[in-house]
């Protein structure tokens, strides 16, 4: 094993997808936050997002979690699909607005593994 | 300070004549049908820089061309001899079952991730809004049938990878594209064919991308040696 390329037993010819992952690694191991002005105020609209985002996915998750197990009545799927895709509409202009993607809304957690 | 690299069966067999981290030569501690082999510092060498990581690498691939290894996570270090020797006893029959289960396998990596039409390989977290939810009741079994197909296809790919694996680990994803994060511990023998399936998987599901790395040393298959 010479070179770590020699690790690749079967690999599309387009690696690029797989290399934002290695951004996150450089993040994690530079273990630096960039705190430059022009970057605080995107930065703090990500982890604000963040936040925002998560709590829109396990309210997302509950609510399908409902549906599947049935007993809902179709007023309150119909009330509850709405507000969620309203919800979901309303945090992609958000992210338009900040010109943050899905891989800036997100922390990680160490072993935990990523937030989102 | 030790920096320890594995933990080997064969103690009767000689680490080899190599350096390792800072151009340490590589040294042995045998503890009954254990060796441990580690390198002395006197300072902390362990930055995670990438040269560093590959040379530790190296040291345990090396350890593993001519015997069975328990490879050590980067960084694994303890105080000295007696510490390492203490932890030899201490843990000798959950290391010799270890040793054990990972005897002539390798660990492979796989990692697939679901393509988007749109071209940048990022999913938009809500991807199926514009794809015509009319109503919130269309909203939320879009949302249904979208975890349910990503559940399936993740089940119709892992399944052929592990069939030929001694044992499998998957991780969470941790992304909206994201299908499947697996280790797969694989006979040495049984690599050759690993590689086929998943390229033939490749082939029969254009609309992800797999990426299969290795052959590792089992390093997710002995954290609960």
């Amino acid at each position: 094993m010479d070179s770590p390329a020699d690790k690749l037993l079967a690999a599309p010819a387009d690696l690029d997808p797989f290399a934002r992952d290695l951004r996150r690694l450089d993040d994690a191991l530079s273990g630096r936050v960039s705190a430059d002005p022009e970057n605080v105020e995107r930065g703090l609209a990500a982890l604000v997002l963040t936040v925002i985002e998560l709590l829109r996915q396990l309210m997302e998750r509950q609510a399908l979690r409902r549906v599947e197990a049935g007993g809902l009545d179709d007023e309150t799927i119909e009330r509850l699909g709405s507000t969620l895709m309203a919800l979901a509409q309303r945090m992609d202009e958000l992210k338009e607005i900040f010109g943050l993607d899905d891989d800036d809304l997100n922390l990680d957690l160490g072993p935990l593994g990523r937030l989102l | 300070m030790i920096w320890v690299y594995g933990i080997c069966d064969r103690p009767e067999l000689a680490p080899p004549r190599r350096r390792g981290l800072a151009q340490a030569p590589l040294d042995g501690l045998r503890e009954g049908e254990l060796l441990a082999v580690f390198t002395r510092h006197a300072r902390s060498v362990g930055e995670p820089a990438p040269d560093a990581l590959w040379a530790h690498e190296r040291v345990v691939e090396r350890l593993m061309a001519d015997r069975a290894v328990l490879p050590m996570r980067f960084g694994s270090t303890v105080d000295g001899e007696d510490a390492l020797r203490r932890f030899l006893l201490e843990r000798r029959q959950p290391l010799l079952a270890a040793l054990a289960r990972i005897a002539g396998r390798v660990e492979l990596g796989v990692r697939i991730l679901e393509l988007h039409a749109s071209g940048n390989g990022s999913a938009p977290a809500v991807a199926t809004i514009a794809a015509g939810a009319a109503t919130g009741r269309d909203y939320l079994i879009s949302r249904l049938r979208d975890g349910k197909r990503a559940e399936q296809l993740a089940t119709t790919l892992h399944e052929p990878l592990a069939t030929l694996a001694a044992d499998a680990r998957l991780q969470t994803a941790r992304g909206a594209d994201d299908v499947l994060r697996g280790a797969y511990l694989v006979e040495r023998g049984v690599v050759p064919r690993f590689r086929v399936t998943v390229e033939r998987l490749q082939l029969a599901h254009p609309e992800v991308a797999i990426l299969c790395t290795g052959p590792w040393p089992p390093y997710t298959f002995v954290s609960d040696a």
